[in-house]
């Protein structure tokens, strides 16, 4: 069997489960560069310093949305998606600006 | 990690200019007739511009994620301590446009094969805008917060 990659299930589930992770606080881990260590799950550790998410939300959102792009097939979605693709990607980016208004506050 | 911050700033010079071009010549409706400079700036290559974008993209923001690190341990801390929390909030959301940006590109790069060119010009030209939107933001939060506290 022939695994077809579907771009637009791709881009579609990952700006969801960014835009999730982001909104939840739920990377798949964290990493703590003063020590050089990882931590799995989104608790943060204490006493290792400033921790970083980012990482742990690109692998999280890559990972199930590569899966999904495999799994979805990709006319179905192609059809229904014909020149409506941008709102996806606009919305995450306008939801990320608005989560991140409180350092401008 | 001097040496990557410079070599992340100059691949990040050249994918803004790719993706400049690229969407200038995406907008521009109608084909060069004349030999104007804006004519010959637009007039690019799709598919030579396009790979290009794509391994630029993905190669700037791998350095990006290299000299994180030490952004967060040497610049941020200070930025905390001057209480530049807008400074702090312009790199944040230099980092999730940038992350947002890497799903984008399988999709740009398949909306500028030859054979979607026809059919899907408003999600081409739309997905190449706000890459190009995320790639002049990301640039230009980049210099603008290195001029104010740079990696030691």
């Amino acid at each position: 069997m022939r695994l077809r990659f579907s771009p637009i299930t791709f881009m579609l589930a990952y700006c969801l489960v960014y835009i999730a992770a982001l909104v939840w606080n739920m990377p798949a881990f964290r990493y703590y560069p003063l020590h050089g260590q990882l931590s799995w799950g989104p608790a943060v550790v204490q006493g290792l310093g400033p921790s970083m998410a980012w990482y742990g939300i690109i692998a999280e959102a890559a990972l199930i949305a590569a899966i999904l792009a495999v799994i979805v097939p990709d006319r179905w979605l192609a059809n229904r998606m014909q020149n409506i693709l941008w709102p996806v990607p606009v919305a995450a980016i306008l939801i990320c600006t608005f989560l991140m208004r409180t350092f401008f506050g | 990690m001097i040496a990557v911050l410079i070599v992340h700033g100059l691949l990040a010079v050249t994918l803004l200019g790719a993706i400049t071009h690229q969407c200038l010549s995406a907008f521009r409706a109608k084909p060069a007739r004349t030999l104007s400079f804006v004519d010959r700036y637009a007039g690019v290559n799709q598919r030579v511009f396009t790979r290009a974008v794509v391994i630029l993209y993905g190669t700037t923001t791998l350095l990006g994620a290299i000299i994180y690190p030490s952004y967060r341990l040497n610049v941020r801390v200070p930025f905390e301590e001057m209480s530049l929390g807008w400074a702090v909030g312009l790199f944040e959301l230099k980092e999730h446009f940038g992350g947002l940006g890497l799903c984008l590109l399988p999709v740009y790069a398949w909306l500028w094969q030859p054979q979607q060119t026809q059919s899907r010009a408003r999600d081409r030209l739309a997905i190449t805008a706000i890459l190009g939107f995320i790639v002049w933001w990301d640039f230009l939060v980049g210099h603008v917060l290195n001029n104010i506290q740079g990696l030691p």
